[in-house]
């Protein structure tokens, strides 16, 4: 195996995630107790599937663990001999290499997956998650449940039609579950999960809020780390912890002005995933007094609406069908990352251009339009979140360096 | 006649200018085979499919990445280039990631009155017909807000029927493609044309030819080619297959059968009938669970006797790429050869897929 290139983390909590993984997939390969296992996207309600006691595997997040392990260009050429183009998502080649590919992909970071029982996939995110998962239900022949919900280019408006709709999918979903595991579900165990995920989520927020000082309590080497728990733990006390513990030490570095370099000459923004088997680039710029102080992929600045209704699956289709910001269209995107920029004083704007994901991917030029327009200097660099072949870290390099010329003439 | 057809695709712009000019109707753009068109033309407005040219894009090119649909960035470079001014709205139904992205595109750059964002639900469920119709409700009183005109119910009896029958003479088309008498590329203009002209001038358009067809000579077929494709806006590839000794008698192709496959039900309900044709019957990779369409694809197989299958798609295009590999086993389990060509549809492309056409049709000859 080639050697991790892990970003520097700067604080104590972040060095708590990694065990949390760890254990995450320890826990699901060796469960005895009969538990479902149940592939899923990113962007499922984990709630539920916790109130049913079934036991979630996130798959995107098994693809950043096989990339930060610089495992991707294995499982990603075995994913393309098995008929995959190199134009499909990183993510999805590298699952359908370890998948598919037989002997021939490299061997799998803890000890591989547990075997799914079922798949779901939810059907608002992006193409890619669709295609890949309908290939994972013919290749492993197990049900998998598409959870729909309607797209709302606006960014949610409360229509009736679409909370209907929304509510009436949330429902299918939990009568599919209910067959797999031969269980009803537990609305207090659901409604108990959801509080709770909900209030780790305003810590998010709030840590997010907090970001905004100068110097930069946190960067973002950091922050794609501790969005772990929010992302696969969410609902469990262990998760509302780790964000508690997170927040009192980004307040304890706030009050005691200890940033993430001695002396911060300029902030940045990321603009898109990161590079997960080089996340060291992300503290390329500290030593020229740089910090990426904010990214805008899993960016949340709003708190969570308060419950709109006792009953949680009606809660989560009122909720999640007020605001989804990030699925919005293309104006609401660019402003969000706008503000951004004025809201953290960024100085300039890294613009990671993932081409396999269309979701990030697409938004860069535009997004690049309107830095322009707005004088604030930013910098495109071409490479796959997930498949190293892409990366040459010699033109990169050699952009950044320009880039940061740039920005400290500018800082002076 | 076939000369004809292709200058329609490109004279349709002026088409477009002068049935404005005409009727002081308005022209709405749409994207994708899950928008029903019948409500449009309902409206006394012209539903007209964006197309691009195969020219640099070099408008859309400031706009978009590299590595994206060349359908859909074509299509908006033509609207850069101010090709369609003429338009008065769009429509982008939620389709693909890269159709949804038009949706704010077009808004943020061009100059259009009316966008409207019709939403399709991605689960095929009892529940989702239901939603679609309240969408196509929806957007039916969009329209009417728009065009401070009501859209009567006998407008919409009368344009489901108008639709059905362009379907109806479109699936003649496809069946004297079948026998021989039409080509694939005849065959595939008349559907293009039918993506942008009033549909009962294209109805009197297609009696006509239809008609003259019957009476050829039947020529000998070449190898008889089913294609599978993302899209294709123009008929230049089925054009090289043919060149080179193919006889496309089988599609499935956005911009081909799935156009006009089905027909709406005569109901009491129209915009139920519509719901359920425009997201049950369409058999697109977006929505439907594979298994569903390759039933479809094994059938057009069968049906039409095809000897082999050429497949088609346009670089990052998600919904069709994951599917390639299990599209490709299937066909190949049915005993049938494939040949693949995934990329960009441009003129350099076509001669370098040239060869390797020639040589697949030698080796089904054999
Ligand atoms: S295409 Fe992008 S959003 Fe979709 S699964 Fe891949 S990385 Fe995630
Ligand atoms: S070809 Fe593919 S990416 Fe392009 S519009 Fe059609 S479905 Fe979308």
């Amino acid at each position: 195996m080639a050697e991790s290139t892990s970003a520097k983390k700067h604080l104590e909590t972040t060095l708590l995630v990694p065990a949390l993984r760890r254990k995450y997939y320890a826990e699901s390969l060796s469960q005895t107790t009969g538990q479902k296992i149940c592939w899923c996207s990113n962007g499922i309600p984990s709630e539920i599937l916790d109130a049913f006691g079934i036991n979630a595997v996130f798959v995107e997040n098994y693809a950043t663990v096989c990339a930060s392990k610089r495992l991707s260009s294995g499982f990603c050429r075995a994913g393309e001999r098995a008929g995959f183009s190199q134009d499909v998502c990183g993510y999805a080649r590298i699952l359908m290499g370890y998948l598919l590919g037989g002997t021939e992909a490299p061997e799998a970071p803890y000890g591989g997956l547990a075997k799914a029982d079922f798949l779901v996939v939810n059907s608002y995110s992006c193409d890619s998650r669709m295609g890949w998962f309908a290939t994972m239900q013919r290749t492993l022949n197990i049900p998998l449940y598409v959870l729909d919900a309607p797209y709302q280019p606006g960014g949610g408006c409360m229509d009736e039609a679409n909370i209907v709709y929304t509510e009436s999918q949330l429902l299918d979903f939990v009568t599919f579950l209910e067959g797999q595991t031969r269980s009803k579900l537990d609305r207090e165990k659901l409604r108990a999960g959801i509080d709770l995920s909900r209030r780790s989520a305003d810590i998010q927020t709030e840590i997010y809020e907090m970001r905004k000082a100068v110097p930069s309590p946190m960067s973002a080497g950091d922050a794609y780390t501790v969005v772990w728990p929010g992302m696969y733990m969410a609902g469990t006390k262990e998760c509302d912890d780790f964000y508690a513990r997170l927040r009192a030490e980004v307040n304890h570095r706030i009050v005691n002005k200890i940033g993430v370099v001695p002396e911060e000459k300029f902030r940045l923004l990321w603009s898109g995933l990161p590079f997960w088997y080089n996340m060291a680039l992300l503290n390329y710029f500290e030593d020229f007094g740089g910090v990426v102080a904010i990214e805008n992929a899993y960016f949340r600045s709003e708190k969570s609406f308060p419950p709109q209704h006792h009953d949680p699956i009606k809660d989560m289709a009122i909720t999640s069908t007020i605001k989804r910001p990030y699925a919005g269209d293309l104006e609401q995107r660019l402003q969000l990352t706008l503000d951004i920029v004025k809201d953290y004083r960024i100085d300039g704007v890294i613009l990671a251009y993932n081409p396999s994901c269309r979701l990030m991917y697409l938004l860069q030029p535009e997004l690049k339009n309107a830095l322009d327009c707005h004088g604030i200097p930013n910098v495109n660099i071409e490479c796959d979140m997930a498949d190293e072949r892409t990366y040459s870290e010699g033109q990169i390099k050699t952009r950044l360096d320009a880039f940061i010329e740039r920005m400290l003439v500018l800082r002076k | 006649m076939d000369i004809k057809l292709d200058l329609l695709r490109q004279n349709r712009h002026d088409m477009a200018r002068l049935w404005k000019k005409e009727t002081g109707g308005k022209v709405v753009g749409v994207f994708c085979c899950n928008v029903p068109e019948e409500l449009i033309y309902a409206a006394g407005m012209l539903p007209v499919r964006l197309m691009g040219e195969k020219e640099e894009a070099s408008e859309a090119d400031l706009h978009f990445p590299s590595n994206c649909c060349p359908y859909v960035k074509r299509s908006f470079d033509q609207g850069l280039k101010h090709r369609y001014d003429y338009l008065d709205g769009i429509i982008v139904p939620n389709t693909c990631d890269m159709v949804r992205a038009m949706y704010g595109t077009w808004k943020m750059n061009l100059d259009i009155p009316f966008a409207y964002f019709l939403e399709v639900p991605q689960r095929i469920s009892p529940r989702g017909i239901e939603f679609f119709r309240e969408r196509i409700l929806d957007f039916k009183g969009g329209l009417e807000e728009w065009s401070g005109c009501e859209i009567t119910a006998k407008a919409i009896e009368d344009a489901i029927e108008t639709y059905n029958l362009n379907r109806r003479l479109l699936q003649s088309a496809g069946r004297f493609r079948q026998d021989g008498l039409l080509s694939g590329v005849e065959c595939q203009n008349m559907v293009i044309s039918s993506m942008f002209m009033p549909k009962d001038e294209h109805n009197r358009l297609m009696g006509a030819f239809l008609e003259e067809a019957a009476r050829r000579d039947t020529p000998p077929l070449g190898v008889r080619l089913l294609i599978s494709a993302s899209m294709l806006d123009n008929s230049d590839f089925i054009r090289l297959l043919e060149e080179c000794g193919g006889s496309v008698v089988a599609d499935d192709m956005p911009a081909g059968s799935r156009y006009f496959f089905y027909s709406v039900n005569h109901s009491s309900d129209p915009f139920f009938a519509l719901a359920e044709r425009y997201l049950v019957q369409v058999p697109c990779p977006r929505k439907m669970l594979p298994r569903d369409r390759f039933e479809f694809i094994k059938q057009v197989m069968e049906e039409t006797g095809a000897e082999g299958a050429v497949i088609h798609n346009l670089k990052a295009c998600d919904c069709h790429l994951y599917e390639y590999p299990y599209l490709k086993k299937m066909l190949q389990d049915l005993g049938l050869p494939v040949l693949f060509f995934r990329g960009e549809e441009t003129e350099a492309e076509q001669e370098t897929q040239r060869d390797d056409i020639e040589a697949f049709i030698e080796m089904i000859r054999g």
